[in-house]
């Protein structure tokens, strides 16, 4: 089994719909797939039409493995279950804080996935706490959304820094450019300065798109309702990258 | 895991379907898609290799390959039609192909039309939470489906809505039956499940040495007779490879036991196998050059590779004509006539007319099975690492020869402790034969020196032989440690122990 993350301290940058497509393409590729929402905004649960269970169980989440498996939904997809979010999953941080052990917290409650599933996605909110801090311990590799502007630039220093300082290995972390708008100039020299520094950049980028904004609308992947468009060949093909990276991780 | 499971009916009529619809609609909101009929071909090698392995090959119209087995699903679309392992794409497919069917070639088995639609049951958001399927078989070329089969599939997470739709459904269908899966398709149609190849001969201890014998040749002369029809239509090299072993083995076996036969018989039986095997034997050896070309490639660097391909061209020619021989001397009446005779020798009563025909087979089996292990540890005790080659070739015909007296015989032993003595000469046998096989192939390589005049293809020759002649050369230095493993004291007890009288 490996874990990846879709992960950013920025919002808004396109990593829920990194996380829905991929989870998508996964388990189209016939891999078991599933992918858990841990933003208590429930963005990916909303795009894949899961409702969370009535019951608040976030309180639960770090301690029972069987109380996991038991909000584990379908999708409407083969090959894909979605843990949905819950909205007392906003205490994650502060429970964490309270309880021993919690950089491996996230990693030891999801080891008993491995029976069931090949592949676990996380969907993260945008902060930068314990909860963070769990994702990339539990995670083998973490893709980071860029967006080629000089705030997601110095964002994504930032999150540089702070593997350096807290040691993390920081070659778990892929970035790749996201919402990139070709005919901007300063996307064209943010994207070039970045990929000299940064030789782990992606080849694929993820273009900005009204077909991936309509997915609020479509409630599905991109794939199902506009299959030819550039960013649905452009996150198969993102997809397609990943693979050797998560199999070599 | 969901703790949920799906439940399947035979409907009764066209109607049952519709009818099904009609008491979910005030519950759910539905959303229907049709399937189309398809064809879907099952594939597996002669043997049914990947069927008794765990695996269900299906190639759909659209060149779509599935493999389904308790480890899931693969799926491959693969243009062309693909027959041997090496001629799919790199991937799981191959790979399990490569482990399961080996040389094998895939066939068609049989041919399901079958289509599949689904009605989706969902909720307030739209999300499924429920699925209808409907399975339709239809017999070859027919309009009409012979079948259906209607299945409430449960999603994870989503018990409630599930015993929500068994609640609505069940009043209106018949008894619950079991999944309409491959197997259960196919009986319907009326398809038989191949069996597995069985390697016993339902032989007794206590039976009389010449009967059990004669009864073991017919099973395996029938057995090779099988793979004719495959050598004919050249399926896979595999059929010739079974026909010749089954032919070695009787042989082997008639000459085991001798003693068994009165001199006369025995000299019949013999003559009359070896003229079977023998015009079969330029196609084998060219069969298994052309088999390890890739092995052959690997072994010299790319300037050979011209005339490494040149030579591989004529040997390929050369055994299109060896290929026609065989199927013209199957053909003959020549032939049908020795198998008549040979059949007529094997199915005819014993004459107990030599002195051992009489005793029990499992005291023969025993005393000779035994008397080899002693010839063979006596040979093998002589071998240092300058014994000419011969002697380490008569090591090997006598090991095989071990190995077959405890593979003929070995349902008349404990099954555990006999597979384990088989397993252990297999090691040393496997070295045996690598030191053989490079000796064979060199051997095989020189007759062409003589033939052929291209001098690219001369030298790839040459850097064959070269190469082949110090690998052989690495196998004979393994010998003498492979030995004083098989000859270890545990071993040689437990040889004692099975076969002393």
């Amino acid at each position: 089994m490996r874990v990846i993350s879709c992960y950013s301290m920025k919002g808004g940058v396109g990593k829920t719909a990194t996380a829905v497509n991929i989870a998508y393409w996964a388990a189209k590729s016939g891999i078991k797939t599933l992918l858990i929402d841990l933003d208590p905004q429930g963005a990916s649960s909303f795009y894949f039409r899961v409702r969370p269970t009535k019951k608040s169980w976030g309180s639960k989440f770090f301690k029972a493995y069987k109380e996991l498996i038991q909000n584990i939904k379908a999708s409407d997809y083969e090959n894909l279950d979605v843990i949905p979010a819950h909205l007392s999953f906003r205490n994650f941080d502060t429970m964490l804080g309270n309880i021993g052990k919690r950089k491996s917290r996230l990693q030891k409650i999801m080891k008993g996935l491995s029976k069931e599933y090949k592949l676990i996605v996380l969907d993260c909110p945008p902060t930068i706490g314990y909860l963070a801090e769990s994702v990339f311990t539990a995670s083998d590799l973490i893709f980071v959304p860029v967006i080629p502007t000089t705030l997601s630039e110095r964002t994504y220093e930032q999150l540089n820094e702070f593997f350096k300082k807290f040691e993390y290995k920081r070659k778990k972390l892929v970035p790749f450019f996201s919402m990139v708008q070709a005919q901007k100039g300063l996307h064209k020299r943010t994207m070039e300065s970045m990929r000299s520094r940064y030789k782990l950049f992606m080849n694929t980028s993820i273009p900005f798109s009204i077909d991936i904004e309509n997915m609020g609308e479509h409630r599905a992947p991109v794939d199902t309702y506009a299959r030819n468009k550039p960013a649905n060949k452009a996150y198969f093909t993102l997809w397609k990258e990943m693979i050797p990276l998560i199999k070599k991780a | 895991m969901t703790d949920l499971q799906a439940k399947h009916w035979l409907l009764p009529d066209n109607k049952a379907y519709r009818q099904i619809e009609n008491v979910l609609k005030p519950a759910f909101a539905l959303r229907k898609k049709r399937g189309q009929k398809s064809a879907h071909q099952l594939q597996d090698d002669y043997d049914w290799h990947l069927w008794h392995g765990g695996f269900r090959l299906i190639k759909t119209s659209e060149q779509e390959y599935k493999l389904i087995s308790d480890e899931g699903l693969v799926h491959e679309t693969v243009a062309g039609n693909p027959r041997f392992w090496w001629e799919f794409p790199e991937g799981e497919l191959k790979e399990t192909l490569k482990r399961t069917i080996k040389l094998r070639a895939l066939n068609d088995i049989c041919t399901l039309d079958i289509s599949e639609s689904v009605m989706e049951l969902l909720d307030e958001e739209q999300k499924v939470v429920v699925r209808i399927k409907l399975t339709r078989v239809y017999k070859a070329n027919a309009d009409t489906a012979s079948h259906q089969f209607v299945s409430v599939l449960p999603l994870r997470g989503y018990k409630a809505e599930f015993s929500k739709a068994l609640t609505l459904c069940q009043p209106i269908l018949p008894e619950e039956t079991t999944e309409p899966n491959l197997e259960y398709l196919m009986q319907l149609q009326g398809l038989e499940i191949k069996s597995k190849a069985s390697d016993t001969y339902g032989i007794s201890a206590e039976e009389p040495c010449e009967k059990a014998v004669l009864q073991m040749c017919s099973a395996m002369f029938a057995h090779a007779r099988t793979n004719e029809a495959g050598v004919i239509s050249d399926i896979d090299t595999e059929f010739l490879h079974h026909y010749r072993v089954s032919i070695r083995k009787s042989r082997s076996l008639i000459n085991l036991m001798k003693k068994a036969f009165a001199a006369e018989k025995h000299l019949q039986i013999k003559t009359q196998l070896a003229e079977l095997a023998s015009p079969t034997n330029p196609l084998r050896d060219l069969d298994v050059f052309l088999l390890d070309k890739s092995y052959y490639q690997s072994l010299l660097p790319d300037t050979y590779e011209a005339g490494l391909e040149t030579l591989f061209n004529h040997i390929a020619k050369e055994r299109q004509a060896a290929y026609k021989r065989v199927c013209t001397f199957f053909k003959s009446r020549a032939y049908t006539q020795k198998c008549k005779k040979l059949e007529t020798l094997f199915s005819s009563e014993p004459e107990f007319a030599s002195e051992l025909a009489k005793i029990s087979v499992l005291k023969i089996a025993k005393q000779r099975t035994l008397k080899r292990y002693k010839k063979i540890c006596n040979l093998g005790n002589q071998i240092v690492d300058d014994t000419p080659d011969e002697e380490v070739h008569e090591l090997r015909i006598e090991c095989k020869k071990l190995r077959y007296l405890m593979e003929f015989f070995s349902e008349l032993f404990p099954k555990k402790r006999i597979s384990a003595l088989i397993k252990s000469l297999k090691s040393l046998q496997t070295i045996l034969g690598d030191f053989n096989d490079y000796s064979v192939q060199k051997e095989f390589l020189a007759q062409y020196l003589s033939k052929e005049k291209d001098a690219q293809v001369v030298a790839a020759i040459n850097g064959l032989v070269a190469v082949l002649h110090q690998k052989q050369l690495q196998e004979r230095a393994r010998v003498c440690t492979a030995f004083a493993a098989f000859s270890e004291e545990a071993i040689a007890t437990e040889f004692q122990q099975l076969f002393a009288q």
